[in-house]
């Protein structure tokens, strides 16, 4: 009995010798493209940053000219100056103007009708368009009916645009109504998350005050440019993209690249966006999706 | 930490020394107060020095400026383990272990190609204590404690990163068999590096 136990433990010992454990399971090799749709993800919300921020107030500007009623809440406060064609617009909880937006004496669903908006305010979150004296330009264009141009350039740091159209059925009195599509071009500073804190610190550069980042109250990262152009018309819901494909790059302070494609598509109810990366589309459920 | 890993180092040397002074001296009791012995335990409470670095891969992939690879599973051939132990009683042993684990896993570039191994590898050096609740000639039960220190190094072939960190470590033996004579095959039960269950061939001398 005690030899036999003896013997077990050696044979147990030997036979481990030629095998091996798994100790942490890897990436899914199903999964490859998940930096692309985490790159989609941030165009998504840097794109609807940008649009709240500097396109919704003049439709709800617009709303208020035409009833003389603030659109869902009270929020900003309009104040028409000296000039009748020129509002100015103050915000809840900020002191001072935080826009001056200039009508030019037309109404905003007019074909031809041109807005210009300055925004004053925007320390943070302004994705690289706030220009060397602290503000915000951006020229809000009807081109069709229902359909408006918006365009935003930092005049000192010109690599930094936003050049959008987008289509409503019929005249919104805030952005925030759908479906709406969507389409143009744009480039815009964002600050990499908090995921790459300790990849991306390294390179953070504080020599550029232009630049909205970084800044370690704010975000932890480095500069990250983010480009994008639509490679056909988008079309926003309330809940996701239900269609069209745009071409996103991204672009780091130690000149790395990386590029995704994203179609968007709506398969009966289900939202799906097909993500190419690498080389590599895989389709991916907005709603169901894991990134691993 | 660093302190109380250079404690741990400081006893094992203070351990190692007294013993093989003791081993030195004249026994007056009969039976063997040296051991040698070499074993094989799991890695089920291993934590790589791959997993010390890169941490898990099941966060949002935002690292977009990182080359097209994905990686495989980690795996790990076990731990391996030396030890020396002295009888200063029948019922109490004082020795050390050291234990080597390695970890290895593979880099795949998107078209599943394999492009690189990255490898971990950790030596954790444990000072033990151990008491016999039975000792009979062929048969022995006990149960072993240790504090020691761990050393762990990271190799990243695909970024060609290398990493060295330290902790300190615990070695808990909640129960463990021997059987035979000089020559001897042992099981044991518990956690640390030497893995939750361990076994392998020790060998007794010196009477």
């Amino acid at each position: 009995m005690k030899k036999l136990i003896f013997y077990i433990s050696v044979i147990f010992f030997s036979a481990s010798l030629f095998t091996s454990c798994t100790t942490d399971e890897g990436d899914n090799p199903d999964r490859l493209t998940s930096r692309g749709l985490t790159m989609a993800d941030e165009w998504s919300s840097v794109t609807d940053a940008v649009l709240r921020r500097y396109a919704d107030i003049t439709f709800k500007l617009n709303y208020y000219i035409k009833t003389g009623q603030y659109n869902l809440g009270v929020y900003e406060t309009f104040m028409q100056s000296v000039d009748e064609n020129i509002w100015e617009v103050y915000q809840y909880g900020e002191e001072g103007i935080a826009y001056m937006i200039n009508t030019n004496g037309q109404a905003l669903d007019s074909v031809g009708s041109i807005w210009e908006l300055t925004s004053f305010t925007d320390y943070y979150n302004n994705h690289g368009l706030r220009q060397d004296d602290g503000t915000v330009n951006c020229i809000i264009t009807c081109i069709d009916t229902n359909s408006w141009n918006i365009y935003s350039i930092n005049n000192d740091l010109p690599e930094y645009f936003f050049d959008v159209n987008i289509s409503y059925k019929s005249t919104p009195s805030t952005l925030y109504v759908y479906p709406y599509t969507f389409a143009g071009k744009g480039n815009l500073c964002i600050n990499d998350n908090n995921y790459n804190y300790y990849y991306e610190a390294g390179k953070s550069d504080h020599s550029d005050n232009r630049h909205p980042g970084p800044d370690y109250y704010y975000t932890y990262n480095g500069i990250v440019n983010l480009s994008f152009e639509t490679e056909a018309d988008l079309q926003k819901t309330p809940e996701y993209w239900s269609k069209g494909i745009v071409n996103i790059a991204v672009h780091n302070m130690e000149d790395e690249t990386s590029s995704t494609r994203a179609e968007f598509l709506r398969k009966s109810t289900e939202y799906v966006v097909k993500i190419t990366y690498g080389g590599v589309t895989e389709e991916w459920h907005p709603f169901n999706y894991w990134y691993y | 930490m660093s302190r109380k890993i250079f404690a741990c180092l400081f006893l094992s040397i203070l351990f190692s020394t007294t013993l093989w002074g003791q081993a030195d001296q004249k026994p007056t009791q009969n039976y063997p107060r040296q051991e040698v012995s070499i074993s094989y335990g799991d890695v089920l409470l291993a934590i790589s020095p791959i997993y010390n670095t890169q941490g898990t891969s099941n966060y949002p992939n935002h690292n977009w400026f990182a080359p097209n690879t994905y990686k495989g599973d980690e795996v790990s051939p076990g731990a391996f383990s030396l030890s020396y132990m002295y009888g200063i009683k029948k019922w109490l042993w004082l020795g050390v272990s050291a234990t080597y684990t390695s970890f290895y896993q593979n880099v795949y570039d998107f078209s599943h190609q394999k492009v690189a191994t990255n490898s971990g590898h950790k030596m954790a050096i444990v000072p033990t204590i151990r008491f016999m609740y039975v000792y009979k000639e062929n048969f022995n039960l006990y149960s072993a404690f240790g504090i020691g220190a761990s050393f762990g190094l990271y190799n990243d072939k695909e970024m060609d990163i290398h990493n060295f960190n330290m902790h300190p470590v615990i070695q808990f033996t909640g129960i463990g068999v021997s059987v035979g004579k000089d020559l001897r095959g042992f099981a044991e039960f518990g956690c640390g590096p030497r893995g939750v269950f361990n076994c392998g061939v020790q060998y007794r001398f010196g009477k």
